[in-house]
């Protein structure tokens, strides 16, 4: 057993872990950091993101509208007054990043360029061409090699560890050596991302797998709004690469099978850059109501992304998912059309927390995707995730090391980090039921897609549950093939698939709980949005017996519910 | 992992030899080496050959005689070897110089077929003359 | 059905390789990383590589396909042409499993060059951004599009004999640093390059280019790296010290 103490100890290495790292070192370069990530830092997600990142920089712009925006968007989920501190952080954000190197698309004057995006009543949207996310986590990660922020990649972290409701340790699997290594902090900042992998057909990277969610979990810090999972429209089939918004907001239409735009009928004012939640329904209900192409990609119906007509954009403003289509599908989208689908694009739920970063356990912050502030409520809309790891990853970042100073390294707790030793390598390794972990993940993300997907309904959720116990009774009996200790990702897919369980058991809950349709969560049995009953978030706790589902209603401050229409 | 038995995928000089898919500036890099290599032999056989002379006239001209004809002239084909890989030195070492200050940096590839081309043509005229000159004499 | 013969060159804990074939239903996959997925979901769990994003943004899968370093997500199953692909680790690297190689001296040399924007007047108070018209940041764009993959430094037959080298993508680094509006460290930067194992190392081979999976085309940046690193040294010989 490996020991390292860090006085900022950040779980992920994604935009909001890199920007949190940053923020604790310039606070007080004095301060050692340490980093740990499952992956090199760029080899995160968050460099998939692609159209943009909302920043009121435009004075004709104001920071209410962008809270309207988003509140809207969130279908009045979310909490407002968290929502209008962030709009405020996020333009210096899009300075700072810009100071560092980050190479955001400009006006011929000189200045910062920004376009319109899906939902947004004001064209906001700033952009690195279609590398937003991508060329934000180059500049980040090249400015933290100005620091000496200690990064400790390929680390896989298992557990946290809490002595009497204090933190004490993590621990983690150093998988180039397979040693067993724990860290300790005097503060957490947790920004492990999203856990869009419990889907099949999902935008995600393969390593989005809800790490940080199912770590805190069991750790017994409350998770909320789990059942709210975004769909973005256009998934590219058949592998489920994003093809961004932007594609949209930029004059791309949708076409059915007839090759008729649709979105009129469901979306009259907004037609295509309506907020996500409802072009994704609309796009299910058109492929439903047999106007879905089924051709040359299996079983899968899809619909139609139409660029042609935009053709002369696509090469500045939408370089990368023109390249996308020519390299993955061998389209060419200048003159064809790209097949879409609806993908799972983004956890709105998380870790119970708010605009301050702070989680019921003190000394444990989070940021990001990890995160449940609420700014996002039922749906969040596009271009607010990436400026949310900026804005609150450095709010984490300065709130960890302003902690870090006045507290110290908790004694570790040895019983507990020996337990979950044993755990790891007496326990799953030696595990020997003949259950194959790669087939119980693939059963899970086909029960995710078929039961808990765009639509939901009583019984298909109670199936779901059902299914999920039954995969959780199978993980009892896993075999791991794999004794090796060197990258041992048989291992580490054991541990994930131990996470995502948990995450679809408590997603599939609180859907079947909350009756009534909101933003991303839409019940066939409760089309309805339900303000009653339902103006609240479900905050679900960790229980041998499985989630406790607890609501706490959501912050009004200006904008009382109306009906949402776009 | 223990770090001796880590493999180490590092070739050395000797992956300059292998061609397989690899492009044409490669091939230009990994001739050029060679041609260099055989330049400098050829630099310390002159100076051997040359060195001679110390020890007196009838010794470097037997050994001179020798060493141009060979058996049967065979080594006259040496001669035309090093003459080729000569003119294929210097004009890829030229392209190199001028693309390094920044001439014809874009199309490097064809300047280095246009080079090699014109090269080979000089190469070709100078072989005439030197027939020339050996058949005269 | 059709089939696909993969064969892997595997490297285990201790060192020892081996060549192992494996034949994956051409039908379920379309690239090599999904064909290598496949046969750790189905076939030997223990092959090691390293995956993330699929969609060639993230940098993690470079590896040598048929010879020839490339991304295995973007390297599709048609593109092969062929019903036998041969998959190794990426040269010039250590590996540390199978397909997985260090990549800690790359990034080394990344950390090295100081790839970020230096600034005189930087004092931690960003109110608005620094203006840059777009002439000039075409000046740079392309150099900026590096995934990190490693990817040139397996193809750059100098890396291979000089471990010091700092390499096709370190020395890109540089002259997308260098050749940003923004940045005020070229005088750093340019002694990096002009030192020895900077610039004076690239042979002008453009392998890195050939192999480069986003079009950087790394051996372009060190010529123009080059140019101004002698218009550098011209100037400081008449400049007062």
């Amino acid at each position: 057993m490996e020991k390292i103490k860090e006085d900022v100890l950040i779980l992920g290495g994604g935009m909001a872990g890199l920007r949190a790292a940053i923020a604790a070192a310039e606070y007080n370069p004095k301060l050692s950091v340490g980093l740990v990530s499952k992956l090199y830092p760029l080899r995160s997600h968050s460099v998939s993101a692609e159209g943009g990142t909302s920043a009121v920089l435009n004075p004709k712009d104001s920071f209410d509208l962008h809270s309207y925006d988003t509140i809207k968007g969130s279908d009045y989920l979310g909490d407002q007054d968290a929502i209008e501190e962030f709009v405020r952080l996020v333009p210096e954000q899009i300075y700072t990043t810009d100071h560092w190197g980050c190479p955001w698309s400009r006006n011929p004057d000189g200045t910062i360029s920004q376009r319109d995006f899906g939902a947004l009543s004001f064209p906001r949207a700033t952009f690195a061409a279609d590398k937003t996310g991508f060329h934000v986590m180059q500049t980040l990660f090249s400015r933290a090699m100005k620091y000496n922020i200690h990064f400790y990649n390929e680390y896989f972290a298992t557990k946290l560890i809490l002595n009497g409701g204090q933190l004490n340790s993590v621990t983690t699997i150093d998988l180039r050596t397979g040693n067993f290594v724990v860290f300790q902090g005097k503060a957490l900042i947790f920004a492990m991302g999203g856990a869009g992998r419990l889907y099949q057909f999902a935008t995600y990277a393969h390593s989005v797998t809800g790490d940080g969610d199912g770590i805190a979990y069991r750790a017994g810090i409350p998770l909320k709004d789990m059942e709210f999972i975004q769909f973005h429209p256009t998934g590219l089939v058949p592998s489920g690469i994003l093809i961004t918004e932007a594609a949209r907001s930029e004059g791309g239409y949708l076409l059915n099978s007839k090759k008729e735009r649709f979105m009129g009928t469901y979306a009259p004012h907004k037609f295509e850059t309506a907020s996500r939640d409802v072009v994704s329904r609309a796009i299910m209900w058109e492929i439903e109501a047999g106007r879905g192409v089924k051709g040359e990609y299996g079983d899968m119906e899809y619909v139609y992304l139409d660029m042609r007509h935009i053709a002369d954009k696509l090469d500045e403003r939408l370089p990368m998912i023109t390249e996308i289509a020519k390299k993955f599908n061998g389209i060419d989208a200048h003159t064809e059309l790209v097949p879409v689908h609806p993908a799972t694009h983004y956890t709105m739920g998380g870790i119970d927390s708010n605009v301050k970063t702070t989680t019921s356990v003190p000394g444990v912050f989070v940021a990001g995707e990890n995160a449940c502030v609420s700014i996002h409520g039922a749906n969040r809309l596009g271009s607010n995730s990436t400026n949310e790891c900026l804005a609150l990853g450095n709010v984490a970042g300065i709130a960890a090391a302003e902690w870090a100073v006045s507290h110290s390294v908790p004694d570790l707790d040895v019983a507990q980090v020996n337990d979950e030793e044993k755990r790891i390598w007496e326990d799953m390794l030696k595990r020997d039921g003949g259950e194959n972990i790669a087939k119980i993940r693939e059963d899970l993300r086909i029960n995710m897609d078929k039961n808990v997907g765009v639509f939901r309904t009583a019984d298909p959720l109670r199936n779901s549950l059902k299914n999920i116990a039954a995969l959780k009774e199978r993980y009892e009996k896993i075999t791991i093939q794999d004794k090796a200790d060197t990258f041992n990702l048989e291992l580490e897919w054991a541990f994930e698939v131990g996470f995502m369980l948990d995450l679809a058991e408590i997603i599939t809950a609180g859907a079947l709980q909350r009756t009534e349709s909101r933003g991303a969560h839409y019940r066939r049995d409760f089309p309805d949005r339900d303000d009653a009953n339902f103006m609240k978030h479900t905050i679900a706790t960790y229980s041998k017996d499985g989630p406790v589902l607890t609501y706490r209603p959501v912050v009004v401050t200006k904008w009382q519910p109306t009906v949402r229409s776009y | 992992m223990v770090e001796e038995n880590v493999k180490n995928l590092r070739e050395g000089p000797m992956g300059w030899a292998k061609f397989y898919r690899k492009g044409i500036g490669y091939f230009a890099f990994a001739m050029h080496r060679f041609s260099g290599l055989v330049i400098v032999f050829y630099l310390y056989l002159h100076l051997f050959v040359l060195s001679h002379l110390l020890v007196g006239k009838a010794t470097y001209n037997s050994l001179v005689t020798s060493v141009t004809y060979g058996p049967f002239d065979s080594f006259l084909v040496l001669d035309v070897l090093l003459a080729l890989v000569i003119f294929y030195h210097g004009a890829n070492g030229t392209r190199l110089a001028l693309n390094e200050l920044g001439i014809g940096l874009e199309n490097n590839k064809a300047m280095f077929y246009v080079f090699e081309v014109i090269s080979m043509v000089l190469l070709g005229i100078f072989l005439y003359y030197a027939y020339m000159f050996l058949g005269a004499s | 059905m059709e089939e696909l013969v993969v064969e892997v060159t595997r490297t285990d804990e201790k060192g020892n390789q081996k060549l192992q074939s494996f034949n994956v239903p051409k039908d379920k996959v379309s690239t090599v990383l999904e064909a290598l997925l496949y046969i750790k979901e189905n076939m030997d769990p223990s092959l090691s590589f390293r995956y993330s994003c699929r969609m060639e943004i993230c940098g993690s899968c470079g590896m040598e396909i048929d010879g020839k370093p490339h991304m295995a997500c973007s390297t599709t199953i048609e593109s092969l042409k062929s019903d036998k692909v041969k998959v190794a680790p990426m040269k010039h690297y250590k590996v540390i499993r199978d397909l997985a190689v260090d990549m800690e001296g790359f990034f080394g040399k990344y950390k090295e060059v100081k790839p970020y924007i230096i600034r005189d007047d930087e004092n931690g108070k960003y109110e608005s951004e620094i203006l840059q018209t777009p002439a000039q940041f075409d000046e740079f764009i392309d150099y900026s599009m590096c995934i990190k993959c490693g990817i040139c430094m397996a193809a750059c037959p100098i890396e291979g004999s000089d471990p010091d080298y700092l390499g096709p993508a370190p020395l890109t680094a540089i002259w997308r640093y260098v050749a940003d509006s923004r940045d005020q460290g070229a005088k750093y930067r340019l002694e990096v390059a002009s030192g020895p194992e900077g610039t004076s190392r690239c042979h002008f081979v453009g392998e890195c280019t050939e192999a480069c999976p986003k079009g950087v085309d790394p051996s372009y940046a060190i010529q123009k790296l080059r140019g101004s690193m002698v218009k550098y040294e011209f100037q400081s010989l008449f400049r007062r010290h």
